[in-house]
């Protein structure tokens, strides 16, 4: 089970959250400029690393916020977090709170 | 033999004292406190334990510990409970326990099973199911199927008595948590706990100690463990589990412990088990090591057991069940159990005598010892094969040369018991022919051996351990064999984690590599380290490196301290720190080289019955890579999980497939099994998940309601007029009731939220696909929302407050979801948005009066005069006991309605005022099935038909989409060709052509035409009598229901297989022009 560092709340235990998939997406500004193609990419398409992941996770049984989280899904450990949008993507040494 | 002597006076650390009945298999024995039952069998010179899982063969009591997967009982519990799969081993003997033997009929004694092992062991070898059941031949499965079904499984549960016991769960926090209680993890275990930090210690056993247990009463190993567990008893900050199972290992330091409280047919007060979710700042595994046996022909026989059970067994139960025990190892280990055996044997006149496969045995100052102790000691001999038929008679043994080239005894001429036969009288193992007297040099194959090049290369490099016989066999006359060949760390929990062991030759065995999971340590025999005395020293270590370096210094002063010091200080010249292993064991994996050498009787795994030729077999036809040939011949995957077996296994497909040596399978929990009672614990029955209840429940009850379960809720079904009144009369009466005068229900389970802040109507507008902007305050609005790919996601109401804000609801199923989903879109999608999401579904009740008479009756109980003026859609804020509340008029129903919605505290007093005002007009209070039988009169849509699967235009409302932004969520890819293409399955109502037919929910649409098969046109949703209409009604989905109007469809139900012929007509059956609820 792992440890999910809540950017307000500090270390708290799995059970506490829910998954919330991919984090660092961001959702098209001009909706109507999009193909189908890049709307089924941005609907449908995630990365499932091997390795690092930048994902969200919902604080549902304690402070209610999504967040980023840095996991690498090869072992589970935690690399940091940080408030939605602070786009951690790629960072594997953010500051652990 | 009678029956007390196999009871060494004063060995043992049992409480003769206390006497314990129970009964195995029917009959009666005595045993004491402290035995388990096991021993207790033992000690009553019972040696067979049930039948062996695949061919039925007779087994024994083979270990003394986790590893025992021979002997697995049931117990019966409480009602005739069964138990099943207890490793007897494991059973803490208690008085009235009742256990059976499992595997057999139809008894242990006479068993059908066996003959039909052996009738059916040629088929049943390696990859049996494989290649009977697929492919070309796979119509086997008929044949066999019968037979297969009964054999398949082990042990049987208790199909009709419910499990009444407790079990319960429990979290516990620690920062040192110390794994087994040997030496290792006792020193890490009084270590870390002289610093002060929170340590818990988990035992398996009963009893704290581990090998120690095996040390004589006295001695100064069992002084020691005496001592430190005071110790640790005494300290405050230290936690000591026994009889608990830590079988997890997980993320983050997480572990999952089983405490077991009682056997199933233990009586007491309180749980049977308890599940610890354990969470530790570092660990320290001291699971030490399993013993594994030598695999030879006939090494599964009842009375060949594992050298370190023989010991345990005398040690600390005072059992030494038979007098002529025969010893064959590779390793130290055994000649401790050797020394101990004599020791205690000399008194009852117990001949023992050790083959070791090493031609320098254990040194020489060992070699003295026991020789004094009377112990005859063959060096550089290896098993062959044991012999007997019910019980072991002997062992067959053969000069080990590892010089020489590998030489293959003569498969046939030392007259094997071909056939299993070992129910038949008479039947017996080819070595009677020595004698039973002792252990005469029966040179039974003179002549026999021959030297076989072709049955093994022996350039290979790694057939230095194939088990190379020379020269002439020996026959030792036996009633109990200990096998032991080498030790291997028990890394269970740590292989969990993900990481694989490296093989160590040094030992023979798999050891941890380097890499550790964060904040763990392994020490002791789980290391691989088998002296004792630096096992305690890695121990100590390990806790001090975990707790920092407070602990290093005991000090003196320090109350705890000085007294650990004490325990801490061991000469290396001491008897405790010598215990363990001091000469290098000898690899061996099998005892006779050449794979077509064995017979189908020499085992590797026993409890799943794999046996040496099955490794053969399988790397013959290709299956030589570990992981392949686990599953097909099942190796490790049974009862034993690779306990004993794994080793073994990979050795001999190093050996067979020429391979480096690499483990079978990787670890996963449980460790041991775990009851599915324990991991359910208290959430079982009603209270396997929590039930919701309105605020207006106590009411609803008082009505004389029957509920319904729907999803987590309890809702009114109908409230019946009678007790003989059926659930479709009663619904029928209270839509009636409510089309021709007024009728109230609960509408509490509602979702409710309260959307606020600068940015509330630019956020639902996104949200909805209805336009919000145009919503005035005081007015309420139906609306939609879609998921991003476009399909329906929920519908409900949204009603603009006098303060800017929104109260909007949802439908009860989706409550916690839209919520979860709203705060996603505001904080992950839309963050520059200043929104407020607070979900108030529980501090509201609700409560909806419908029909004509509905105003007369709301207005009476709010003193408005705004309320009579309230158009449709229209919403008012008002008072109800000095709190906010509010009336909105809408109506699901199509009748004219008003939902009322008051603090849930005043719930029932609103209900009781609602139902009294209405009595004059003969209010009715009506339940779920009236609730939806008067919206699919109305073509309202619920979750039935928002299934995940259906469009806006699917739904009729295709409008929506035409007006709306697309910043709004679903609306680009709503509008995909695929989803508003018109062959799409419409809503539609439909009507059965026969009077009194009824359409059944999920029905399958079909034209008129054709075959009824495949996925049809469309289906049904919802179906319900409809007294407006006198008749069945329902509504569905059609492909080009509107242009098909009028037209006949079948209504293929594929449950009952019936048809009903249906016109297909609009979905608003009533009101069509909704006249009545304006
Ligand atoms: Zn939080």
């Amino acid at each position: 089970m792992l440890m999910i560092p809540c950017p307000w709340c500090g270390e708290r235990a799995e059970v506490e959250f829910a998954y919330g998939g991919e984090g660092g997406l961001s959702r098209p500004v001009v909706p109507g400029d999009l193909s189908d193609g890049e709307w089924a990419d941005y609907v449908y398409f995630r990365k499932n690393p091997k390795g690092t992941h930048c994902e969200l996770w919902h604080h549902l049984h304690g402070c209610g916020r999504y967040f980023e989280v840095v996991r690498d899904t090869v072992d589970n450990k935690v690399h940091g977090s940080a408030e939605s949008g602070s786009d951690i993507r790629g960072v594997s040494d953010v500051k652990k709170v | 033999m009678s029956r007390h002597s196999r009871r060494i006076i004063g060995r043992g650390r049992v409480n003769f004292g206390r006497t314990l009945r129970f009964r195995f298999d029917g009959a009666e024995y005595v045993g004491h406190e402290g035995d388990t039952l096991t021993s207790a069998l033992l000690a009553n010179g019972v040696w067979l334990a049930g039948r062996s899982f695949k061919y039925h063969r007779r087994r024994g009591f083979y270990a003394a510990g986790a590893e025992e997967t021979n002997a697995l009982v049931e117990v019966r519990g409480m009602d005739g409970l069964r138990a099943p799969n207890r490793p007897a081993s494991e059973l803490r003997l208690y008085d009235g326990m009742e256990a059976f033997s499992q595997n057999c009929s139809p008894s242990l004694r006479y068993d059908i099973g066996a003959l039909r092992g052996s009738l059916f062991a040629p088929f049943l070898g390696a990859g049996f199911y494989y290649k009977t059941f697929m492919g070309p031949t796979r119509k086997g499965w008929r044949f066999y199927e019968h037979m297969i079904r009964r054999a398949a499984g082990m042990g049987r549960l208790s199909e009709d008595v419910m499990d009444h016991a407790q079990h319960e769960s429990a979290n516990l926090f620690t920062d040192v948590l110390v794994i087994g209680s040997g030496p290792a993890g006792l020193a890490a275990a009084g270590a870390a706990a002289a610093s002060g930090a929170r340590v818990t210690l988990v035992e398996r056993d009963f009893a704290a100690g581990g090998s120690l247990l095996g040390e004589r009463g006295g001695s100064q190993a069992d002084i020691w463990r005496r001592r430190i567990l005071s110790f640790l008893e005494e300290s405050e900050n230290v936690r000591i589990f026994l009889r608990t199972e830590c079988f997890g290992a997980y993320d983050g330091n997480c572990f999952g412990m089983v405490e077991r409280l009682r056997e199933a047919g233990e009586s007491g007060a309180g749980s049977r088990s308890r599940l610890w979710r354990v969470r530790a700042r570092r660990v320290i595994l001291a699971s030490g090591a399993l013993e594994r046996p030598l695999v030879c022909e006939g090494n599964d026989l009842p009375g060949v057991v594992l050298s370190s059970a023989a010991r345990l067994w005398l040690t600390r139960w005072g059992v030494l069940p038979e007098r002529r025990i025969v010893i064959a190892a590779n390793n130290d280990s055994a000649w401790e159990t050797a020394e101990e055996l004599a020791f205690a044997g000399m008194e009852v006149g117990a001949k023992i005598t050790l083959l070791d496969a090493r031609r320098e045995g254990a040194g020489s100052e060992r070699l003295q010892r026991l020789r004094m102790r009377g112990v005859e000691i063959h060096l550089g001999y290896v098993p062959i094969a044991v012999r007997g038929g019910r019980r072991v008679k002997g062992l067959l043994a053969a000069p080990f040369d590892a010089d020489a080239n590998i030489v293959v005894l003569d498969n046939d001429n030392d007259n094997d018991n071909d056939g299993d036969g070992d129910d038949g009288a008479g039947s017996n193992g080819g070595g009677d022919s020595a004698g039973e007297g002792g252990t005469d040099e029966g040179t039974t194959n003179e002549g026999a051996v021959k030297e076989s090049a072709e049955a093994m290369e022996t350039d290979n490099g790694v057939g230095d351990t194939a088990g190379k016989v020379a020269g002439k066999t020996r026959y030792f006359a036996a009633d109990m064999v200990c096998l032991s060949g080498g030790l291997d760390p028990n890394l269970r929990l740590w292989s969990q984690r993900g990481l694989s062991p490296r093989y160590d030759e040094k030992i023979a065995a798999f050891v941890p590599g380097d890499e550790m999971p964060p904040g763990w340590e392994v020490v002791g025999g789980a290391r691989g380290t088998f002296s004792r005395g630096e096992a305690i020293k890695e121990g100590r270590r390990a806790a001090e490196a975990a707790v920092g370096s407070r602990a290093a210094s005991f000090g003196a002063d320090d109350d705890n301290g000085g007294a650990l010091a004490d325990i801490f200080t061991i000469d290396d010249g001491d008897e405790l720190a010598r215990g363990g292993w001091r000469v290098a064991p000898c690899p061996l994996w099998l005892s006779r080289g050449g794979e077509d050498a064995f017979s189908r009787r020499a085992f590797v795994d026993l409890s799943g019955d794999v046996t040496v030729k099955d490794m053969a077999i399988a790397v013959r036809e290709g299956y030589n890579q570990p992981e392949h040939a686990k599953r097909y011949t099942t190796a490790g995957m049974g009862a034993d999980q690779g306990k004993t077996s794994g080793t073994n296994a990979a050795g001999i497909l190093s050996l067979f497939a020429k391979r480096k040596m690499e483990r079978l399978g990787t670890a996963r929990p449980p460790y041991t099994p775990v009851e599915i009672a324990s991991l359910a614990g208290a959430e079982v029955g009603r209270h396997f998940r929590p039930v919701r209840r309105s605020p207006l429940h106590d009411v609803h009850l008082r009505e004389g309601v029957q509920w319904i379960e729907s999803g987590e809720w309890m809702r009114a079904r109908y409230y019946p007029a009678s007790p003989q009144e059926s659930v479709e009369a009663g619904y029928v009466r209270e839509s009636a009731a409510v089309r021709g005068g007024v009728g109230m229900t609960d509408v509490s389970t509602l979702g409710k939220i309260l959307v606020q802040g600068a940015d509330a109507e630019k956020f639902l507008e996104r949200v909805y696909v209805n336009n919000i902007a145009s919503l005035k305050s005081g007015r309420v609005r139906y609306g939609v929302m879609l998921r991003d790919d476009g399909m329906v996601f929920d519908d409900g109401t949204l009603t603009r407050t006098k303060d800017g804000g929104f109260w909007i609801t949802t439908t009860t199923a989706n409550a916690g979801a839209v919520l979860q989903r709203l705060e996603f879109l505001h904080q992950a999608e839309w963050r520059d948005l200043e929104v407020f999401l607070t979900s108030v579904s529980d501090s509201w009740a609700g409560i909806a009066v419908a029909g004509r008479e509905s105003l007369s009756v709301v207005s009476s109980v709010f003193a408005d005069d705004d309320i009579a003026s309230l158009p449709h859609m229209g919403a008012l804020e008002v008072l109800y006991g000095g709190e906010f509340a509010r009336v909105h008029r809408m109506s699901f129903s199509g009748e004219r309605a008003y939902e009322v919605f008051v603090a849930a505290h005043f719930g029932v007093s609103l209900w009781e005022r609602l139902r009294e005002a209405g009595s004059e007009r003969g209010i009715v209070p009506y339940g779920l099935e009236a609730l939806d039988a008067l919206r699919v009169e109305k073509g309202h849509i619920t979750v039935s038909e928002i299934d995940g699967r259906v469009t806006l235009a699917d739904l009729r409302f295709e409008g929506m989409l035409r007006r709306k932004s697309g910043l709004a969520v679903g609306v680009p890819l709503g509008r995909r060709a695929g989803l508003t293409d018109g062959d799409r399955p419409c809503l539609t109502g439909l009507r059965p052509l026969g009077a009194g037919q009824r359409i059944e929910s999920g029905s399958v649409l079909f034209g008129m035409d054709g075959e009824m098969s495949g996925h049809g046109e469309g289906w049904v949703s919802s179906a319900c009598y409809s007294g407006e209409c006198g008749g069945y009604i329902a509504l569905g989905f059609l492909s080009r229901a509107r242009a098909r109007e009028g037209e006949e469809v079948r209504c293929f139900n594929p449950v009952g297989r019936s048809v009903v012929v249906a016109r297909v007509v609009s979905p608003c059956f009533v009101d069509s022009e909704g006249e009545r609820m304006r």
